[in-house]
């Protein structure tokens, strides 16, 4: 019997076999194309949509239900997080005369980075420190509108 | 045992294909259009790699029925530029400036499907910018999205976003 099941092992359609599932695979990706209305998948919408800023993500709470629930869901909301800072540098600002507090943003990849060494003087240089994160300060240089990063 | 019954296997593919047309890979549109890239353009495309890789190397004609011929071209150019790593911002700029709103839905619904990542990024950042400004009604109808608010549901829940509600560009009808 042992012979028997190493021929049945050897049988050229066991090989044959292994074919129509490759066929099939692409039956299945014909069927998906046969729907011609390019509507998109909730996972993908939401890839977008975590990438808008949040005013408008709040109107789109009135699209639906099941998107006025995710967009207001946890999850949702730290993936929209953590895009929007790991893109852009955010930071405010507090003007003395009228009093006013200003929120300015930058394309992170418009942020250089150049390295130095701050000292007490360099520090003179700057009008305030503007915000911190992690213990990364971040200070506006008084003349030029620039950011400085500095961890001290 | 087994090593013999996949050796039978490779030499049974090897009789059915080409040896010859290993060298480029073909891909083909939905609509029967034959596309042929070197390898390292198919490597930029997990679907189609994985694809080859699971045939061994064997099968090198690769149908893609979900895309079609008009926007293949716009695939295997992003590709070759990556590999090239010349993907520039006025590379990026250029390439979208050609494609309308539904052709980016297109496209991005290609690179999900051939699973690129860089351009799967780079265009979800595309649409967002472009929808950045759209009404709720455009968004909607741009992602196929059915309301099923009822009326005083959805007129409720504006009242509590209304301050959200400023500075909505009006709906372009002839956008596409």
């Amino acid at each position: 019997s042992r012979q028997k099941r190493l021929r049945l092992r050897r049988n050229p359609n066991l090989v044959v076999g292994w074919r129509p599932e490759l066929e099939s695979e692409m039956a299945t990706a014909e069927e998906i194309n046969n729907d011609s209305v390019p509507s998109l998948p909730m996972d993908l919408v939401g890839e977008i949509f975590c990438r808008l800023p949040v005013k408008l993500l709040l109107q789109l709470r009135c699209m639906c239900k099941s998107w006025n629930c995710l967009i207001s869901d946890r999850n949702f909301t730290r993936k929209h997080l953590s895009l929007s800072t790991s893109h852009r540098l955010h930071y405010a600002v507090y003007k003395s005369e009228p009093h006013e507090l200003i929120h300015n943003s930058y394309p992170l990849d418009s942020v250089s980075v150049l390295s130095t060494n701050l000292t007490q003087q360099h520090l003179l240089l700057y009008n305030s420190i503007t915000a911190s994160c992690d213990g990364i300060l971040c200070l506006q240089i008084k003349s030029k509108g620039l950011v400085a990063l500095w961890n001290p | 045992m087994a090593e013999e019954v996949s050796s039978q296997m490779n030499s049974l593919s090897i009789s059915e294909t080409n040896p010859s047309s290993s060298a480029t890979i073909s891909l083909v549109s939905g609509d029967d259009i034959v596309f042929k890239v070197e390898p390292t353009i198919a490597k930029e495309m997990e679907t189609v790699q994985s694809f080859i890789d699971e045939t061994d190397g064997k099968i090198t004609t690769i149908p893609l029925p979900n895309i079609s011929s008009h926007d293949l071209p716009y695939v295997i150019e992003y590709c070759e530029k990556s590999i090239a790593g010349k993907i520039t911002k006025e590379f990026e700029a250029e390439f979208v400036k050609k494609l309308n709103n539904e052709e980016v839905k297109e496209l991005f619904l290609a690179a999900n499907y051939l699973n690129i990542k860089k351009l799967l990024d780079f265009l979800s950042q595309v649409i967002a910018d472009r929808i950045a400004n759209k009404s709720v009604e455009y968004v909607r109808r741009y992602f196929g999205i059915e309301n099923d608010f009822t009326p005083e549901e959805e007129a409720k829940l504006r009242e509590e976003l209304a301050w959200t509600f400023t500075g909505v560009d009006p709906d372009d009808e002839d956008e596409n």
